[in-house]
């Protein structure tokens, strides 16, 4: 009973999150995530900027119940991951790094490179917060419904939408029942002695192929399984289909579509500004100190 | 020796929002020599309960002593002890023919032993012993596992688990997806394996199996154990079926021959009817 938590599971709480429309959600994700791509004028207003929208996806999160320990607790899996970037970014020779924080036998570590690498982390992760409110507050029928809605107009040049939504609901669907596999086999495995945790990388990768293999049988199984149980319950590929839910845009819609694009707005306004937030602070202050 | 469990309680996920709590203040002692069957309702944690016993998952509190090793919810004190552990405890799992991955079926049932660092030679001495156990034909040995029915799959993942001889042998559902013959077959090796002094303790739904092999029965419900007892016991309480459990039928129909038999014999149709001829009716 009560497998370990998987990321993106959808949890269904009465939230105001979970009440957004999902064609809403899934708009706010691609804005907020362009936003937490895009870079801000100097280096410290870009800091600064990420700070806030950090702030703005933790009350999100708590709004919609997501505790922060839980999502650590799932991406143990993806640490190894992280800290492989994170020592990339830090080794990669760029000629405008100046300030040598310290050397490894004679090759010059750089703070801007410890900087860059700490906020590509930082964006790494917030990127996935916002994934993980999306999938966890966003049944992954209304899911693929949002996508649809989005491609409809791929329907002109004849595109198969409503198959392209299926593949993609499908996918997510399957993501938490995998990594579900995966720490089964690995149990499975472990009890027959098999150690993932010590011994030198080649072993390692040897032991790995005794999850591997069977998963990737198991996928493969399942996925037929899948096709067969849709196709005997009348499932015809690119064939219309009825909804058992309307989606109708409400009041929360309309205010959270402006607080999120509203927001967003000014984010990209200060990007094409390239403004030095710290500048304009210090202007904004010494105008008021005058004024008085 | 024997299995003591005390005070174990496992909460997964804990201090998340989907924190739920398995098993419940559980303490109790297997003696032994043992065939015992974990019954209850689906969620009562059962399996739960059985992978603590192999160091699969670590108590959140309390603790499980398997002869002299101890798990804790101390990982890096308990971690040495789960290594030997794994060593006496064969675990097989439901479903456990999705876990051979090997070229062939010999070299599927060596990966225990070369596991734990047995030389090749005598680990194939082993797995063959262990496919000869099961019955497993010798033509399968050099073919892929993934060519198997899935019945032999099941043999041959049960091999790669008494491959390592173990002293204790801990089984999820495992008649579970097998036709008669399968089922009649497991049958006869657990009870093949316990006469030869392997303790055996299992989780299943199928109460025909329980009565057929099992002495004792741990009855389980919301993760607290609520019936430690012979199975002629555990049948006999009147709340059974709150707990999700349907008596096997022919011990309901041995109820009315109670006065006629003694009840606590009979474990399938033939003992049955031996009892019934033994006593001249």
């Amino acid at each position: 009973m009560g497998n370990e938590f998987v990321f993106g599971n959808y949890t269904p709480y009465n939230t105001i999150i979970h009440k957004i429309d999902c064609r809403l959600k899934l708009f706010f994700l691609v804005i907020l995530m362009v936003a937490v791509f895009f870079s801000y004028g100097t280096f410290v207003t870009t800091l600064i900027i990420d700070g806030i929208l950090l702030v703005l996806i933790s009350i999100i999160m708590f709004i919609s119940k997501i505790k922060f320990i839980t999502i650590l607790k799932s991406l143990k899996f993806i640490w190894i991951t992280f800290l492989f970037i994170f020592l990339i970014n830090i080794f990669l020779p760029n000629k405008n790094y100046i300030t040598i924080a310290f050397d490894i036998y004679g090759y010059n570590i750089y703070w801007e490179s410890i900087l860059q690498s700490f906020r590509i982390l930082l964006r790494l992760i917030m990127m996935i917060l916002l994934t993980v409110i999306l999938t966890s507050t966003t049944k992954s029928t209304d899911l693929s419904f949002a996508l649809e809605w989005y491609m409809y107009p791929l329907k002109l040049i004849k595109f198969p939408v409503s198959d392209f939504a299926m593949i993609i609901s499908l996918v997510l669907r399957c993501i938490p029942l995998i990594l579900n596999e995966t720490t089964r086999i690995k149990k499975a495995q472990e009890s027959r002695g098999a150690n993932f945790t010590t011994g030198n990388i080649f072993k390692r990768i040897i032991t790995f192929t005794s999850i591997i293999v069977p998963l990737l049988l198991s996928a493969i199984s399942r996925s037929l399984d899948m096709a067969d149980a849709m196709t005997i319950r009348g499932f015809i590929p690119s064939k219309k289909r009825t909804r058992y839910h309307i989606y109708k845009f409400s009041l929360a819609d309309l205010f959270s579509f402006i607080f999120v694009s509203g927001c967003c707005c000014f984010l990209f306004y200060l990007a094409y500004m390239q403004f030095d937030l710290l500048e304009v602070l210090f202007n904004f202050t010494s105008t008021i100190t005058v004024l008085r | 020796m024997a299995i003591i469990i005390n005070n174990l309680t496992h909460i997964y996920n804990k201090k998340t929002d989907i924190e739920t709590s398995a098993l419940n203040n559980i303490s109790l002692k297997l003696k032994d020599h043992f065939f015992t069957a974990i019954i209850g309702k689906t969620g009562s944690g059962k399996t739960t309960f059985l992978q603590h016993l192999n160091g699969l998952l670590i108590p959140n509190d309390g603790e499980v002593i398997l002869d002299d090793f101890k798990i804790t919810s101390n990982y890096k004190k308990s971690k040495k002890n789960i290594l030997e552990i794994r060593k006496k405890v064969g675990y097989l799992f439901q479903f456990s023919e999705n876990q051979l991955f090997e070229n062939t079926v010999l070299d599927d049932v060596m990966f225990a032993p070369l596991n734990f660092k047995i030389e090749k030679e005598e680990a194939k001495k082993l797995a063959i012993e262990a496919l000869k156990l099961v019955n497993l034909n010798e033509t399968l040995y050099e073919k892929s596992p993934l060519n198997l029915s899935g019945g032999e799959k099941r043999r041959a993942a049960l091999a790669g688990i008494l491959a390592l001889k173990p002293k204790y042998l801990l089984l999820d559902e495992p008649t579970s997806g097998l036709d008669v013959t399968g089922k009649n077959d497991l049958i006869k090796l657990l009870k093949k394996l316990y006469e030869s002094g392997v303790s055996i303790l299992l989780v299943t739904h199928d109460m025909d199996l329980v009565l057929n092999c099992c002495n004792d029965v741990i009855l389980m419900d919301k993760g607290k154990v609520i019936d430690f007892n012979d199975v002629y016991s555990v049948f006999k309480r009147d709340d059974l079926e709150n707990y999700g459990i349907v008596r096997p039928k022919i011990f309901e129909f041995c109820k009315d021959f109670e006065k006629f038999i003694d009840i606590n014999k009979v474990k399938n149709i033939d003992d049955f009817i031996m009892e019934l001829k033994k006593n001249g009716k």
